[in-house]
């Protein structure tokens, strides 16, 4: 059989499109098996559902997670981004300076006590998160 | 999907073709390009309800179902003048209508290589928007992000834009929010199949736009080649399924090359398709800021491959019929980026003096241009080979029509892609502090952007199957 430059050039685009193919057939089936669990977002949301029936419907609350300004791993920053995402309309700022202040640590190692003085624990919703106010002087 | 979803679609989707067919030029014969309008109508009509939905905002503050019923009645009043129209050309002459569709040439084993590739992007992009539908962490913390805010916001739907929050970029143009906002406004309420299905419109509109105008112009074995380097290409479907906006603007870099070749194949009484191009070219800049630097790289391209006798003569109308679609839609960014849109983030950093240091910097040029080297030749990697390679090597195997080459709309296309390169090439330089960073996280989107008009210039230009094996090929 005699193959033809045109006929190489097809059979090249051709084999670039299969080898793509085996890619999405996998991801395909990698990504249906996933879909049975809840994803990662979702499941976040779902943490900051009672806390969001006790704030307010608008304004800027602040945001305390333990971690320090100049130690925020991507981590931290993806956990705040998360909140953000679950919380809106609401406006998380990396501060306790306002009234209320969410309080958003890891399940798995949530503090004892405040991190920080000057402050008091309202309510814990479970899981992590935690409704903070200011305290009175 | 809910009905409601499907409904906004439908809805947003008859809205684009309705302004298609008023625009259409008359002398010009819509049935070779009925998938090319199909496809065009999917982009035009969200982009434009995007921008109606915006106007509402700015007016009423966040819709209800009144916006449902003000879209419906809209499309009503196309119909109708649609009709009336209808009826009047039966009455006048029909204008002669002339079918210059290249002849079909369609190898079986092309045919069969884009309905497998078809279906696998299908079936990869429904599993993994269902395993992730937040889509990437640009989606959730940008562009969904955005639009829960405004949906979400009510009254206070301005505070979206709040500086307060300056890490989620709220200076992007509404396009996609937009979009995102008006299916919940159908749905009533948020649902994940909103934001999801938006991006599989504009995903697989962008792969058939490219399909349908390359086969209306070259034939459809050449149509669906190039369909079907755009499908395997990894990083448009993992793009397309993340959420981003980068797959949308490239639907309108796109639509706006295609349009000026439209206008070019046609002859000079096709203001219309610059009208469009003019339009799909305000969307873009409605879609993100990269839009308004492929205004600059467009129209820096079309003056300066203006250079035979009759272009420049002919430019001045030409550039009035592409402002005429053009001026609406800048006019809706102006009025974002001046009242409610904070300073871009890369923009207000800047100072006189940080500027000179950095362009007086050669390591910040031999950094920028060795990533767009690498970037560029490695881009639509699949394991095999990068995409650039592939066209390279098929380039090489068929071989190009000069002739085509030389048409105007293919230098001013390809001026302005080059320019475009340019044009973020000289960001990277200017404006970032840190530039390998930023050089990491977004040269390959960039790229990405730019990579369906691309597909559409080069499968102009390279000769299709059967002009490559009949004797005297290129």
């Amino acid at each position: 059989m005699r193959i033809t430059r045109v006929g190489a050039g097809v059979v090249l685009l051709c084999l670039y499109a299969a080898v793509s193919d085996a890619r999405w057939s996998y991801r395909a089936a990698r990504g249906w098996a996933d879909s049975r669990h809840e994803d990662r977002i979702s499941r976040d949301g779902d943490r900051f559902r009672e806390i969001r029936r006790v704030l307010p419907a608008h304004g800027v609350v602040g945001y305390i997670s333990g971690a320090q300004p100049d130690t925020f791993t991507t981590e931290d920053f993806r956990r705040f981004l998360l909140a953000e995402y679950a919380l809106a309309p609401l406006i998380l700022i990396h501060d306790t300076t306002p009234d209320l202040i969410v309080g958003n640590f890891p399940p798995d190692s949530v503090p004892s006590a405040l991190p920080e003085r000057g402050l008091r624990l309202v309510r814990d919703f479970g899981n992590g998160v935690w409704l903070v106010r200011r305290a009175q002087p | 999907m809910s009905l409601a979803i499907l409904g906004s679609a439908v809805v947003a989707v008859a809205i684009g073709y309705a302004v298609l067919y008023a625009l259409w030029p008359r002398g010009v014969p819509l049935r070779p390009y009925r998938w090319l309008v199909r496809s065009l109508g999917v982009g035009v009509g969200l982009g434009l309800t995007a921008v109606g939905l915006f106007c509402w905002l700015l007016l009423f503050g966040v819709p209800g179902r009144a916006l449902v019923a003000v879209e419906l009645a809209v499309l009503a009043l196309f119909g109708g003048w649609f009709a009336q129209r209808r009826r009047a050309r039966a009455a006048g002459a029909v204008p002669k209508q002339v079918d210059d569709t290249p002849s079909p040439e369609r190898p079986r084993i092309v045919a069969l290589a884009f309905g497998v590739t078809l279906a696998c992007a299908v079936a990869a992009f429904v599993g993994l928007s269902a395993a992730a539908p937040h889509g990437g962490w640009d989606a959730w913390m940008n562009w969904n992000l955005r639009a829960r805010l405004i949906f979400r916001g009510g009254a206070d739907w301005r505070a979206a834009f709040s500086p307060l929050l300056d890490w989620s970029h709220p200076d992007y143009p509404l396009l996609l929010q937009g979009s995102v906002v008006r299916t919940w406004v159908y749905h009533g309420r948020e649902t994940l199949a909103g934001p999801a299905s938006i991006a599989f419109l504009f995903t697989f509109a962008t792969f058939a736009l490219l399909t349908s105008a390359v086969a209306a112009f070259r034939g459809r074995a050449q149509g669906l080649l190039a369909g079907l380097v755009l499908l395997a290409t990894p990083f448009f479907i993992f793009h397309g399924i993340s959420q981003y906006g980068d797959v949308p603007v490239g639907f309108f870099f796109l639509a706006t090359l295609v349009l000026a070749a439209l206008h070019q194949r046609h002859g000079e009484h096709t203001g219309g398709f610059l009208v469009l191009a003019g339009l799909t070219t305000g969307l873009a800049a409605w879609t993100k800021n990269e839009g308004i630097l492929f205004l600059a790289a467009f129209a820096l391209s079309a003056v300066v491959t203006a250079r035979r006798p009759g272009d420049a003569r002919r430019l001045g109308g030409e550039s009035r019929a592409f402002a005429l679609g053009l001026l609406p839609m800048l006019a809706v960014v102006g009025l974002f980026k001046l009242r409610l849109a904070p300073p871009n983030d890369l923009m207000s950093a800047l100072g006189s003096g940080e500027i000179l240091h950095r362009v007086t910097d050669p390591g910040r040029y031999a950094l920028v241009a060795r990533s767009f080297v690498t970037g560029i030749l490695g881009f639509g990697a699949n394991g095999l080979v990068s995409g650039v390679w592939l066209l390279v090597a098929y380039g090489l195997c068929v071989g190009v029509r000069p002739g085509q080459a030389k048409m105007r709309w293919f230098r001013l296309a390809a001026g302005a892609l080059v320019l475009m390169l340019v044009g973020h090439a000289a960001v990277f330089v200017t404006t970032a502090d840190d530039v390998a960073r930023l050089l990491n996280s977004s040269l390959e989107r960039l790229l990405l952007q730019m990579w369906p008009a691309t597909l559409f210039a080069c499968f102009m230009v390279i000769a299709t199957p059967g002009e490559a094996s009949s004797p005297g090929a290129a």
